[in-house]
């Protein structure tokens, strides 16, 4: 039962040390942590500088499927693997999904320009996938189209995007007055690899047939798919170093802006809210497409019984088939949209009252408890994933705070979390950890996440 | 050093706190799979005047010929573990017919010949299958050909005016296994 398997280890490691997650509900409006303003820049804080430890500052990865879990297939029973993929088959829906989101910090730093604002700015790599169970193409490969007859196969729900970029940032924050804080983040991204294939359509379909026992028919077909940066003079690109260097400044760029906002609507009710990765990048170098549309009907090849007349049925239907439904390959550029999130919560501080020292020697009020509820949404290709989530935040002392979270999403109807922020001197440590209650069972858990960072935080 | 210790001692609490049931990752070895695909495959449909040369003499048999691609691909040859062929004649004319179906390779050496189908007079409904194994009859791999011949043994000569016809549909199902 508790027996830790290497290779889950190992992955989990992996994702651990090179990555930071998205949906953050725990670091979200949290402990005044810097890495709040990159998902919030209108986010308070209350120090003169910061400068996250390089690497070290941010990372943690996110990791979800619905409607299947690792233990679903691989967990050791006398049932087969083929059997086990099949019951997982047959559950899936075509909503159901697979999504990794990782982030590693570069560089995160900050200042305070004047009493009003404060300037922040950074380097991160991210990587963000999201694969949509494209289940009728999949039956179609495993099964066939002998049990199907009839059945519309639908390609489109060939649905699926992956990123990889590096994302140069400049944010400022502004207390425009006691109770509101505005921000917004400049940034710069480079693509080093992008692959996507979306707003597919078509359908085949099997038939019995009227010239012949049975009919083939492929309908409005019209696939694509789209890549930058894999590709480079008819080659694969196989050198990390190139993919790790085209995150800087490459030429797939792009640009986004995140914007947000705190509104104290009273000393005890905070409401806030944000929009981050409203952007774009456009991608022409090193690019690939593939394309194929059209429709066309197959029943078989007719004899036509000419000695005369000799037909190569073959290539006539070769050239036929291409001529309706044809294909190919270009270089031309194209734009992709960054997977744009929105970011709102209403929190209610009651408690012991206490006070903390500020920046510029003042000293402010806060409350040692706050119950609140955080609403995440990002837009994904298919529909938007949306986040609800129930958080209590304790304030052990100025220096030591915690928050502890109920999340509901398309992952899961029960996932806690925790967090904890700690400072030592100058020295900030936080650690947060999701989905709690599968901690017994992480190959059973629909999503899984860990964040650590250590800052350094100038009063 | 304070933190580096305390980033270790958490990281290692939350590897080794967590779990996870009895896992083992090397099932998907075994993992295979076996499709089974569907397809149309030649028709026809003649009436008299295809037995007849343009001198208008009666020939006694007519073939057609198709190059058949299907199995070209090695990953397709390699994979494939059985063939299901299934033919479905009606027979309007006033004779029996025997149709020769035969599977060819590039150099039009025989690589499967069925059992010839002997369709009598009037059949409106004269079914066959036939099954190839793979495993027994390999040269069935290297198929690139499809030919069917159809011969008239009857003494008595076709009314070439006649309007009945011969309908000739047939499927073939490939079984795969991955």
């Amino acid at each position: 039962m508790f027996k830790i398997k290497k290779l889950l280890l190992l992955f989990f490691i992996v994702l651990a040390v090179k990555t930071f997650s998205q949906n953050k509900q725990l670091l979200y409006g949290f402990a005044e942590l810097p890495q709040t303003l990159l998902l919030n820049p209108g986010a308070e804080t209350n120090y003169k500088f910061h400068v996250g430890l390089p690497l070290l500052s941010g990372f943690s990865a996110e990791f979800g499927a619905t409607g299947f879990t690792v233990s679903d297939l691989f967990t050791v029973d006398n049932r087969s693997i083929n059997d086990k993929v099949s019951a997982v088959l047959n559950k899936l829906t075509t909503k159901d999904n697979i999504k990794l989101n990782t982030q590693i910090e570069i560089l995160n730093a900050g200042f305070r320009l004047n009493d009003k604002n404060y300037v922040s700015f950074g380097f991160y790599q991210e990587i963000d996938a999201i694969l949509y169970i494209p289940k009728d193409p999949l039956s179609l490969i495993i099964e066939g189209n002998s049990k199907y007859l009839n059945k519309n196969f639908d390609v489109s729900q060939v649905l699926f995007k992956a990123d990889a970029l590096g994302v140069l940032h400049l944010g400022i924050t502004r207390q425009v007055s006691d109770r509101f804080t505005f921000g917004a983040r400049f940034k710069i991204y480079s693509s080093a690899l992008n692959i996507e294939s979306t707003n597919n359509s078509g359908t085949f379909t099997t038939v019995n047939g009227a010239d012949n026992i049975y009919a083939h028919y492929l309908d409005n077909l019209d696939v694509n798919l789209r890549t930058s940066g894999v590709v480079a003079n008819d080659e694969y690109i196989d050198n990390p170093k190139t993919y790790l260097g085209n995150t800087f400044l490459g030429s797939n760029s792009g640009i986004g802006i995140d914007v947000g906002f705190t509104l104290h609507l009273s000393d005890q009710l905070e409401f806030t809210g944000s929009i981050v990765d409203l952007g774009f990048m456009n991608h022409k170098k090193n690019i690939k497409n593939y394309s194929i549309k059209g429709s066309y009907t197959f029943d078989g090849i007719e004899f036509g019984y000419n000695p005369d007349n000799s037909i190569n049925y073959w290539s006539d239907l070769e050239n036929d088939f291409t001529e309706k439904v044809p294909n190919g390959e270009n270089q031309d550029s194209y734009i992709s949209w960054r997977p744009t999130k929105l970011n709102t919560s209403i929190k209610y501080s009651f408690g012991q009252k206490r006070s903390k020292r500020c920046y510029d020697n003042s000293y402010k009020d806060f409350y040692r408890n706050a119950l609140g509820v955080q609403l995440y949404s990002v837009f994904r290709p298919l529909v938007s994933q949306l986040a609800l989530t129930g958080f209590f935040e304790k304030s052990f002392s100025e220096k030591l705070q915690a928050k502890f979270t109920y999340t509901i999403d398309d992952y899961s109807f029960y996932n806690i979390g925790a967090a904890l922020s700690a400072q030592i001197g100058k020295i900030n440590f936080y650690g947060m950890i999701d989905n709690i209650a599968q901690f017994s069972d992480i190959a059973s858990a629909n999503s899984i996440s860990l964040q650590l960072g250590i800052n350094i935080i100038f009063n | 050093m304070v933190i580096k210790k305390l980033s270790a001692m958490l990281f290692c609490f939350f590897v080794i706190a967590s779990c996870v049931n009895n896992l083992d990752f090397s099932q998907i070895e075994e993992y295979s799979i076996s499709p089974e695909y569907t397809v149309s495959l030649t028709y026809f449909t003649i009436s008299p005047p295809q037995f007849f040369n343009q001198g208008g003499l009666q020939l006694p048999e007519i073939s057609d010929i198709t190059d058949f691609r299907g199995l070209e691909n090695s990953y397709a040859r390699d994979k494939l573990l059985k063939l299901d062929f299934n033919v479905e004649i009606k027979n309007e004319f006033d004779r029996d017919l025997t149709i020769q179906i035969s599977f060819l390779d590039d150099n039009m050496n025989v690589t499967h010949r069925f059992n010839d189908l002997k369709v009598n007079a009037n059949n409106l409904n004269y079914t066959f299958d036939e099954t190839i194994e793979v495993s027994t009859n390999p040269n069935i791999k290297t198929t690139t050909k499809i030919k069917v011949l159809i011969l008239d043994n009857s003494a008595v000569p076709l009314d070439a005016s006649a309007k009945t016809e011969f309908e000739f549909k047939s499927s073939i199902k490939i079984y795969v296994n991955v």
